[in-house]
């Protein structure tokens, strides 16, 4: 079974007023523990209604949503789910509760009843895997903005968590900020075999995932590997998104008729491409 | 006309523990009619140095001159002149929808204009107006609550609410700072066509050296509180040493173009934006 | 223009004061502070000063920093003593204009203003080496038996916790606000209290919807890291009474007795 099952999963919100709005419409998707899997749509697509689902802070209006065989509506399994499932926000300044750094790692696993000795064991160790371990005694407002992201994953990792989903945990950040923590992520993927979805809509950072899932207005409109995906690059634009530069320049310059292969993703594979190409 | 920053120096909390020089001994000129891009990372100064253009900052020695007149200038004769100068200078901030206060969407752009103690019917023109040139339609929207709207519109809204005003000179901290691509898109837009349509003269600081490479025709970088250069973005583009002691890189193509030169490909290997490299690229190729 | 407030400030450090239970220390702080009002003799206060340098020395924590968190408090200060200066009838020094400056004066003055000045020396130096999480932590188990009447002591100390994670993040934002509405022509310095209030206006309801989208959004997170509630919540850093701690209460009770007897001299 998968690690992450999503089955006919609706959302409505402020269900019977005028507002009523469908955010999520009879979504399936599954994740298999120890993937990357990204999540790419435009704002109100319903990207981050469905990550929200995936640890129970929402809860499926039709539909059910199992992670580890555990079904989110079941108020018991609920706990277990959100430990395996640590969560990055959006906003780095409104997810860190305590006034040190060490102290909001540990929250996780204060909630958890856990012994003294071992909370200290593991704020250490997720600190470090974060790269983070000389920040301890800091106050977070002290802090820049990749650096806040990076301790709230370590909050995540703290509680062992086997899963982490970035809740568009780059989109307030600056260039430098962006690549200090998914450089991390990306570390913890390979190193740990941690299962990582990545709520964005940066296409560059979907290009280093195993699966893609393209979302629009509450449905999931295209399925498949970062390759397979921005080969359609105008359909992707039509929805508001920004392809990536050699996916775009590969995209044209074959419209010109320039012979390059189809699965170009980043500007390694287009530089060497056009090299091979050029020699010819 | 312009802009003269001369000899600004800065210090943060002088005299104690967490003292900092912000800014040290900037001198620099931002000509009236030119799209400047000020760029630098995070703790360059950039921040600080934008706060001095309309006085929101006063310098701890030096001057900012905006057309001539000293906008610090404390005097019982200067001191109208320098705040009417003061006002020609309009102040986006980053996350600018975080100022939005009243019930309506026009009452939030007049706010502005109320201040400055103008006419209702001048007032209501000049909402109009600026809903106008952010494309927000009055009819549409002036009634509406600003929280009702999306975050790319409140956005917008918030800058309505400076050009109300009609400053001559628009400075941006990172306007497009957490849209989505399209809104993202959409709002560059407008700010370019405010610099073509309307003549405005446009201070952007921006982390995108892209945006910049598409928009501006007068770039600063800024590092540990100084100016590191000053010129075209094809001027300061080219000093790739510069840019990473900075903290900066090139725009992707740039980068791209200069590997394709040095792996022995006829590119250009100092374009700009993408439409240039992908122009080069059919030159080498030979195809159309 | 808002960077100059210090507030609940924590210098990391290992003193002795670092290490001390900070139940005991918050204790022992009010208890001292209690003796700061009634031993008001000249004497005691040259005591309790001496002990509040050694404190400072203790602590490791630099003396400028401790003496920069006096100075937006700087003008209370000397506004108490001058008033203190002309308020007290008795054997006139001086004279100005028509008020008189009397000894009475002086001594109470200064009596009355160091007094202040050892309030918030002492407080200061509680946050100064006391992490936010300790000290809320310390009221949370310093409350504990009021659970029992139905006080709740764990949401009190949480909220507290967050209040002041939270206190910097808002002055920042206050700041910025500010600054905002000031480039759109707003004025915060002039007119009579009521325009002024109304002034107010175009940065407290800003500063409010932030916060309380903040609020939502910690909530959020909150319970993404299995926030229940107080209960079955352990943790990390426990509240325990070591030697160093009896060593601090005897020494308060040296103090104490100390204080006492300068009374009489």
């Amino acid at each position: 079974m998968a690690f992450i099952e999503i089955k006919n999963l609706s959302h409505i919100y402020h269900r019977g007023t005028e507002q009523e709005l469908c955010a999520l419409d009879n979504v399936n998707l599954t994740v298999e523990e120890g993937e990357f899997v990204a999540v790419l749509g435009a704002n109100g697509s319903g990207k981050s209604t469905l990550a929200r689902h995936i640890n129970g802070l929402l809860l499926p209006d039709k539909g059910q949503c199992l992670v580890a065989g555990l079904n989110t509506t079941n108020a018991e399994e609920l706990w277990q789910i959100r430990q395996q499932v640590g969560m990055v926000f959006q906003n780095p300044d409104n997810q860190l509760i305590a006034g040190l750094v060490e102290d909001d790692v540990a929250f996780g696993p204060e909630n958890l009843g856990m012994k003294p000795a071992e909370i200290r064991r593991r704020v250490s160790r997720a600190l470090a895997a974060v790269g983070m371990e000389d920040f301890r005694q800091f106050a977070p407002h002290l802090l820049s903005g990749g650096q806040k992201q990076r301790v709230a994953i370590a909050g995540a990792l703290a509680m062992n968590t086997k899963c982490l989903i970035l809740d568009e945990a780059t989109a307030m950040l600056d260039p430098e900020g962006r690549q200090e923590v998914m450089a991390a992520v990306q570390r913890l993927h390979e190193e740990k075999g941690l299962t990582v979805i990545c709520i964005t809509h940066f296409m560059d950072e979907a290009a280093q995932a195993d699966n893609v899932f393209v979302m629009q207005a509450g449905h999931i409109v295209q399925t498949g590997t970062p390759q397979q995906v921005f080969a359609k690059a105008e359909p992707l634009r039509k929805l508001g998104l920004a392809v990536p530069l050699a996916v775009e320049l590969t995209w044209k310059l074959r419209q010109h008729g320039l012979n390059l292969p189809q699965d170009i993703l980043t500007e390694d594979d287009l530089v060497t491409a056009l090299e091979a190409a050029y020699v010819h | 006309m312009s802009i003269e920053v001369k000899n600004v120096t800065y210090i943060y909390m002088p005299k104690t523990p967490f003292e900092r020089v912000a800014l040290a001994d900037v001198s620099l000129t931002i000509p009236e009619g030119s799209f400047t891009a000020i760029a630098g990372h995070t703790g360059s100064g950039k921040s600080t140095l934008v706060q001095h253009l309309n006085g929101l900052l006063t310098p701890t020695s030096g001057a900012v001159l905006v057309d001539g007149v000293n906008i610090g200038d404390k005097s019982k004769t200067g001191r109208q002149q320098a705040q009417t100068a003061r006002q020609q200078v309009g102040m986006v901030f980053q996350y600018a929808e975080h100022q939005l206060f009243e019930e309506s969407i026009a009452a939030d752009i007049a706010f502005g204009p109320a201040n400055q103690e103008l006419s209702a019917e001048e007032i209501d023109q000049r909402v109009r107006e600026a809903m106008g040139i952010v494309g927000l339609d009055y009819d549409t929207y002036h009634d509406r609550s600003p929280f009702s709207l999306s975050g790319g519109q409140m956005r917008r809204a918030a800058i309505a609410g400076v050009l109300a005003m009609r400053p001559k000179y628009l400075v941006l901290d990172e306007p497009a700072a957490g849209l989505d691509p399209s809104g993202r898109e959409e709002l560059l837009q407008q700010i370019k066509r405010l610099h073509k349509e309307q003549n405005m003269t446009i201070v952007m600081v921006s982390h995108s050296m892209e945006d910049i490479a598409k928009l501006a025709d007068n770039v600063i970088i800024m590092a540990q509180g100084k100016v590191a250069a000053q010129g075209t973005p094809r001027e300061v583009f080219a000093q790739d040493n510069l840019l990473r002691q900075a903290g900066l890189r090139p725009p992707q193509i740039a980068v791209m173009m200069q590997r394709l030169s040095a792996a022995g490909l006829p590119v250009n290997a100092h374009v700009l934006t993408p439409e240039e490299g992908l122009q080069s690229l059919l030159e080498v190729f030979h195809v159309k | 223009m808002l960077n100059n407030i210090m507030l609940g400030q924590y210098f990391p450090g290992d003193s002795v004061l670092h290490r001390l239970d900070a139940r005991v220390k918050l204790v022992l702080l009010l208890l001292m502070l209690i003796e700061v009002f009634v031993f008001t003799s000249g004497p005691a206060y040259g005591f309790i000063t001496v002990v509040t340098g050694l404190l400072i020395f203790l602590s490791g924590v630099p003396v400028r920093l401790v003496l920069r968190s006096l100075k937006p408090l700087w003008w209370i200060v000397i506004f108490t003593f001058v008033i203190h200066l002309f308020s007290h009838p008795g054997q006139e020094l001086a004279r100005v204009w028509h008020f008189a400056i009397t000894q009475e004066g002086v001594v109470q003055g200064t009596l009355i203003s160091l007094r202040l000045l050892l309030l918030i020396l002492l407080s200061t130096l509680l946050t100064f080496t006391t992490s936010p999480l300790q000290l809320t932590d310390a009221l949370e188990s310093l409350l504990a038996p009021g659970k029992c009447v139905g006080m709740p002591a764990h949401e009190l100390a949480m909220m507290m916790t967050i209040a002041l994670r939270f206190i910097p993040t808002l002055i920042s934002e206050t700041d910025k606000i500010m600054k905002a509405q000031q480039s759109r022509g707003a004025d915060f310095t002039t007119g009579n209290i009521l325009k002024r209030l109304k002034n107010m206006v175009p940065i407290l309801v800003p500063l409010f919807l932030s916060a309380f989208r903040r609020a939502d959004e910690l909530a959020l997170a909150m319970e993404a890291r299995c926030y229940r509630g107080g209960q079955g919540r352990t943790r990390m850093k426990e509240l325990r009474i070591r030697r160093v701690d009896y060593w601090a209460m005897a020494a308060f009770v040296v103090f104490s007795m100390v204080m006492g007897v300068s009374l009489y001299i």
